[in-house]
């Protein structure tokens, strides 16, 4: 997932305080109407707990909590508003109020574009976190073509994912430099390819590609984009950068 | 409790009047359903697209329309007018209004069948017929108002029961609603733009969207419900109190749930969070209603077993239980920033309106119709077998489209460990939900089949009975305030006051309605504005005109959220500054298909050339349309002139020169755009509308990159 959100340790605390403030509600309740009705015995029986938190009343009482205006044969009964309910209500109204003043009083109210850059700060610390791993397994000094078919066809995968847009669907070039010929500007071999695909020339528009793939990914595009080299495709951009043999 | 009383009068009810509107229910229920079941195999079979009339963006809105204002609406109209005369024991106050009421209804229904089909459309969700059907549902609600009223103000009895309450608030809000929600200046017969542009524009639809649910679905049932339900069962109503607190709280909450639609918009945050809270302090207001209709079954359980009318009437409450506490839990952000765009919002509406609506209409058609006619229902057990096979359809429906939804909102947030997204390719996750469709379409086919069950029972039980058009009734005349004793409750003081009742309703509305609206209109900090945002060309205009003809916002959003899974996705977030030339907004409610407010210059003119006219050559195994029309039809300029210059009435700065030259502005873009896709090899008039809507797709979301 890709958010932590801020709302869930204050929901967590406003559930836990609703909790709280309605079991000791209820259970004021329930002891406030035992004394009354201690100093009543004239009182019906008394209710049990269950009755008292649903509010609601032995149905053979029906007959005395009716209202006497019938509307077309309907008859309303003057029953309470079941507690339980009630609490519900005040809750929620508290859950509004907590809300609004956690985020437009505490806060200064922009909630979501904080809320987004936090995520974006954290997804860049845990890529940095990720890149590291790899850091020591593949760099730009130890660096060799990946032969396998594996590692061919994810390159083949990435290339088509991140490269297709500049470079051209099978190499030809576009807004970027051919592959498929044997000029080259930033140097012809796997580690030169590695570095430039791993820090991007920006001033060309050349992206820096170490936050989006790890290295060994770089590798396998690399390799891949070497093999491109002398198929030849239709409509190939003109040749840029020395040739190389 | 009346201390005299006057001598008995005669009068008769008014039944023509509900049968009318119990078959124009039946009939358009069963219409509004099978729309429904169409749309819902385009969604995956593309081929089930027949012609433009009948592709999905064009009949998704008739869909919604026919169900809501002509299934549910004449349902309410028939549960009204039964049970308003025998609450106030009155007849209906005009037979011409009855009527007028009756036809006029019907005739915007058919309105909308015809237009809609047509690309006749505002775009705005459920108020999308345009403004000559707009000005006719007002006159015909005015009518049903007067008619209403006429009959209080002629009632034989004093007070007002909690079901008129909820009628009159139903009334006085729709109207409200309707006409703020109406606000369009028109060019042609068929053609207006909303006043409101951009990020206002987005408010008062959702806040009209949003309490159309409110008080057209909800309200008015919870009336019937107050009605019919202690009728059904003969059991008195569990608590006048409950009912007093739920009512007041309910359309003073409501009002103000309406930005839960926009969380994470670019609506601002203050509102958003209204939405929130809100949303949350209505969980208990909603449940009331169902507490009170549950609890007057309270000691009529064993009816329920034998009864399938109120088998039919418990499961609608509960579902309304249901999609009442749901509803709220979307609304908290994070709950919503998963669901919103996904077909878990379209699950938890058809848990309302298949279980809430649907029920209690069945229930109540089942229980009216034999006491009208006379007669018994001509088959118990057909009875039972629709409420079968509806409440499996329901679950059928549902339960494909909550995993549907749940896996969609996942899926567009899954990242990879490089922190790349897992489904890079929108189409992937559109893919995975397939089987959930056709399984939502099999639910939806069975509750259509249990409706048309209903429709041939509920037919040979008019044929077999006789209509008593005029049932005669007698009570005594009404006692004036001072005859009746004082009561006991304060309550008792506006229930025999219906004028008071009427505007104390208004008030409660207008509250939460004026607070969130005015500082929206009001407060400039509101929408920042971005000065590199220009108004569209003549022909990019023309462009999202098509886009609007065609339903696109249907299925694409136009609103990039402030979420990394979406800028990585998209780009750059949405800016309240870059809407406000948007008479209407296109930010949509559903992701069918991926957003496109960042569309603008992602691919050449020519993807989208081949992408228009089948879209499964460039994504292989898209649901879209083909869009062959577009590449035929010319694009009709006789208004371009008008268009521009009614946008400059609602504020847009085109200048007199932009305005006059339109044509030719528009003409030269066309051949632009012609020109580049002729080096591409490919041959398409300058004309066609194709290029208009090219202009316009590249054009979205590209001002905010542009340099001043």
């Amino acid at each position: 997932m890709e958010t932590i959100y801020i709302e869930n340790w204050l929901i967590s605390l406003v559930i836990l305080t609703s909790i709280v403030i309605f079991i000791v509600t209820v259970q004021l309740n329930y002891t406030l109407k035992k004394i009354i009705r201690s100093k009543n015995p004239s009182d019906r029986k008394p209710l049990s707990w269950w009755q008292t938190f649903t509010g609601l009343r032995p149905i053979e009482e029906e007959k005395d909590i009716m209202i006497k205006d019938s509307h077309d044969g309907i008859i309303e009964l003057d029953n309470p508003t079941p507690p339980w309910f009630m609490y519900l209500f005040y809750l929620t109204i508290l859950f509004g109020v907590i809300y609004l003043i956690q985020y437009h009083v505490i806060q200064d109210g922009n909630i979501q574009e904080t809320e987004y850059k936090n995520d974006i700060a954290i997804a860049e610390k845990e890529r940095a976190i990720y890149m590291k791993k790899f850091a020591n397994t593949v760099n730009e000094n130890n660096v060799v073509i990946a032969t396998s078919k594996k590692d061919l066809k994810e390159g083949s995968t990435i290339y088509n994912t991140n490269c297709v847009a500049c470079h051209g669907n099978l190499g030809q070039g576009g807004v970027g430099p051919n592959f498929t010929d044997r000029f080259w500007i930033h140097g012809a071999g796997i580690k030169d390819l590695f570095k430039t695909i791993t820090n991007g020339v920006p001033e060309k528009g050349m992206i820096a590609w170490n936050k989006t793939l790890n290295p060994l990914q770089i590798q396998q595009v690399a390799s891949y984009i070497l093999k491109l080299q002398g198929t030849n495709p239709p409509g190939q951009k003109e040749p840029q950068g020395i040739e190389i043999k | 409790m009346s201390t005299q009383s006057n001598p008995l009068e005669q009068f008769y009810y008014d039944n023509k009047a509900v049968r009318n509107f119990a078959i124009a229910t039946i009939i358009w229920g069963i219409v509004g359903m099978l729309v429904g079941v169409i749309i819902a195999t385009q969604l995956f079979e593309p081929a089930a697209n027949f012609t433009q009339y009948g592709s999905f963006g064009r009949i998704r809105p008739l869909h919604t329309n026919a169900v809501i204002f002509a299934f549910v609406g004449n349902a309410i109209f028939a549960g009204v007018y039964y049970s308003l005369q025998r609450l106030l024991k009155a007849r209906m106050f005009s037979n011409f209004l009855t009527e007028f009421h009756f036809w006029g209804w019907q005739a915007i229904i058919v309105a909308a069948a015809i237009t809609l089909p047509l690309g006749i459309t505002t775009s705005h969700e459920y108020a999308e017929l345009e403004w000559p059907i707009d000005i006719a549902i007002t006159l015909v609600w005015v009518a049903f108002g007067i008619n209403m009223f006429g009959t209080i103000l002629r009632r034989r009895e004093r007070h007002l029961y909690v079901a008129i309450w909820f009628y009159i608030a139903t009334f006085v809000t729709v109207a409200v609603l309707h006409l703020t929600n109406s606000m369009q200046l028109p060019i042609s017969i068929f053609k207006s733009y909303y006043v409101y542009a951009g990020v206002q524009d987005a408010l008062v639809q959702w806040w009209y969207g949003h309490n159309a649910v409110a008080f057209f679905l909800t309200t008015p049932f919870l009336g019937l419900m107050y009605y019919f339900l202690p009728k059904m069962a003969n059991r008195p109503v569990y608590s006048y109190r409950l009912s007093i607190l739920h009512f007041w709280a309910l359309i003073f909450i409501y009002i103000w749930a309406g930005p839960h639609h926009l969380l994470y918009s670019s609506l601002p945050d203050w509102a958003q969070s209204l939405g929130v809270v809100f949303s949350i302090m209505l969980i208990a207001p909603s449940w009331g209603g169902m507490i009170n209709g549950l609890l007057t079954l309270r000691g009529a359980w064993d009816q329920v077993r034998e009864n399938t009318i109120l088998k039919f009437m418990v499961v609608g409450i509960t579902t309304y239980g249901m999609a009442t506490f749901e509803g709220p839990m979307l609304s908290l952000k994070n709950i919503n920033a998963i669901a919103h765009f996904t077909d878990w919002i379209v699950a938890h509406v058809h848990v309302g309106a298949l279980g809430w609506n649907g029920f209690l209409t069945f229930a109540i058609l089942y229980w009216m119709i034999p006491r009208i006619f006379q007669t018994k229902l001509y088959s118990e057990k057909l009875v039972k077998t629709h409420f079968w096979i509806a409440t499996i359809g329901i679950a059928f429906y549902a339960i494909p489209m909550y995993i549907s939804g749940f896996t969609q909102g996942m899926m567009w947030k899954q990242f990879t460990a490089e922190g790349n997204l897992q489904y890079g390719n929108f189409l992937d996750t559109t893919l995975q939900v397939i089987p959930m469709h056709q399984m939502r379409a099999f639910g939806g086919t069975l509750y259509l089949i249990g409706a048309i069950l209903m429709a041939v029972n509920l037919f040979k039980t008019m044929a077999q009975g006789t209509l008593l058009a005029n049932e005669p009734a007698e009570a005594p005349a009404l006692l004036t305030i001072d005859e009746i004793a004082p009561e006991a409750h304060w309550h008792r003081w506006i229930e025999k006051r219906p004028i008071q009742l009427l505007v104390a309703s208004l008030i409660m509305i207008l509250i939460g309605s004026l607070v969130e609206l005015v500082p929206t209109f009001m407060v400039k900090s509101n929408v920042p504005t971005i000065a590199a945002v220009k108004p569209y060309s003549a022909l990019e205009l023309e462009g999202r005109d098509i886009y609007i003809r065609e339903g696109c916002v249907s299925c694409h959003s136009q609103l990039v959220r402030p979420f990394r899974s979406e800028t990585e996705r998209y780009g750059e977030f949405s800016k309240s500054g870059e809407f406000v030339y948007d008479h209407p907004f296109l930010w949509g409610s559903k992701r069918t298909g991926p957003d496109l407010h960042r569309e603008g210059g992602k691919y050449p003119n020519s993807w989208h050339y081949h992408h228009m006219r089948e879209p499964s050559s460039m994504s292989p195994g898209s649901i879209m349309p083909a869009y062959d029309w577009l590449f035929e039809q010319s694009l009709n300029t006789s208004m371009t002139e008008k268009k521009l210059s009614a946008m400059k009435t609602l504020g847009v700065p085109y200048e007199e020169s932009q305005i006059k030259n339109a044509v030719r502005d528009l003409n030269q873009q066309a051949k632009e755009i012609q020109m580049q896709m002729a080096g591409e090899q490919i041959k398409i008039g300058a004309d066609k509308e194709i290029i208009a809507l090219i202009a316009y797709l590249q054009r979205l979301g590209t001002d905010i990159n542009k340099k001043q």
